[in-house]
């Protein structure tokens, strides 16, 4: 089971990183931000504030992140150690 | 062998039951929703009541005016699109996968984590930029500008690729052996040990078209061409909101894949296990 698990781990860490639709649709991430998440962050600032810079700039930061969590979910379910 | 229900099995059996039921509450009420008279969908609402579960009057107006509008055509729209990205996709991402999982060529790794990469970025931060892209190629209001981006899809290759990967080596290079080519191997071997991933991968796309908003909206608003979750977005306008068809329009939209999810999950059964090998 362990292949599946990965997909599966890494698949629901980032759908869940990336959640945006909810937020924006039943809350907009208040009430005073508390229940924003960093894609509607990152849409506010694009679209709402105008700042398509500072969006791109978080997106990419959010990448990053995602791909680090990412990388150490493989490296932990034992990704490399097979071939 | 039957299995004998002790207490504690029963009360297994409930608890699943109840959580069963909560997950398909919100569908219940979207059903029963569409089906009454638009004035009477949040009438029963505050107080809860028996009246906000059980519809007492029914019918079918909001689904024959759904039928009778442009609503059909953009069914058609979404049922085009997901079905030929579900079928060219997977001709694309079955042979990644399997070159991922099973070929050793250099640059392999840094190919794989690419492709994990592609699924990480937000489909919505590309978007505006994609676009630009789509325009240059003339591709606006046309099937092939809504079905390319869903073709090379990193979470479907990934699937694949860790489902390829627990197929016993034994077997292919029993199949080099006889003399069999890569081509071979991976049609004639690893496609048919796939199915249950196969039909997974298939599903991930079909809902990544079938629930996409931001996209079809961007390259493909014109009347004729617009997707199911567009059109079902527009019957709520600055200054109209029709719950009656918003209600009618969303349980179709929930039924088709979830018709085409039970069709399919007689598959799911008859999984890893058929690999016929001890390891």
């Amino acid at each position: 089971m362990r292949r599946p698990l990965t997909f599966v781990l890494v698949a629901d860490t980032v759908a869940n990183f990336l959640v945006f639709a909810p937020v924006n649709i039943l809350t907009r991430g208040g009430p005073q931000g508390s229940t924003d998440l960093i894609m509607n962050q990152i849409y506010t600032n694009a679209f709402v504030n105008g700042d398509p810079g500072s969006a791109g700039a978080a997106t990419v930061v959010l990448v990053a992140l995602v791909l680090a969590i990412v990388l150490v979910q493989f490296r932990l379910m034992g990704e490399r150690s097979e071939r | 062998m039957r299995e004998t229900i002790t207490p504690r099995r029963a009360l297994q059996m409930v608890v699943i039951a109840a959580i069963a039921l909560t997950f398909l509450l919100p569908l219940y009420w979207l059903t029963i929703s569409a089906l009454r008279p638009e004035e009477d969908i949040f009438r029963y609402l505050n107080p809860f009541g028996p009246w906000t579960l059980l519809p007492n009057r029914l019918t079918f107006e909001n689904i024959t005016e759904l039928w009778s509008g442009s609503f059909s055509r953009a069914i058609a729209n979404s049922l085009v699109v997901a079905l030929v990205t579900v079928i060219a996709g997977l001709m694309v991402c079955a042979p990644a996968a399997f070159a991922l999982a099973v070929i050793d060529f250099p640059g392999r790794s840094a190919i794989f984590t690419a492709m994990i990469v592609s699924f990480l970025i937000p489909f919505d931060a590309i978007a505006v930029p994609l676009y630009s892209i789509m325009r240059g190629f003339n591709l606006q209001n046309s099937y092939a500008g809504l079905i390319l981006p869903g073709i090379g899809n990193g979470l479907a290759i990934f699937l694949l690729r860790q489902f390829f990967q627990g197929i016993p080596k034994d077997l292919r290079e029993a199949a080099m052996v006889d003399g069999m080519g890569w081509f071979q191997i991976f049609w004639n071997i690893y496609l048919p040990l796939s199915k249950p991933a196969l039909i997974s991968a298939a599903l991930i796309m079909f809902i990544f078209q079938w629930q996409a908003y931001l996209w079809p909206l961007l390259i493909a608003p014109s009347n004729d061409m617009k997707v199911a979750a567009v059109a079902l977005a527009q019957f709520s306008s600055a200054y109209n909101v029709s719950f009656g068809l918003i209600f009618a329009g969303a349980m179709f939209l929930s039924l088709i894949p979830m018709l085409i999810f039970v069709f399919f999950q007689q598959y799911f059964t008859n999984s890893v296990a058929a690999t016929g090998s001890k390891e």
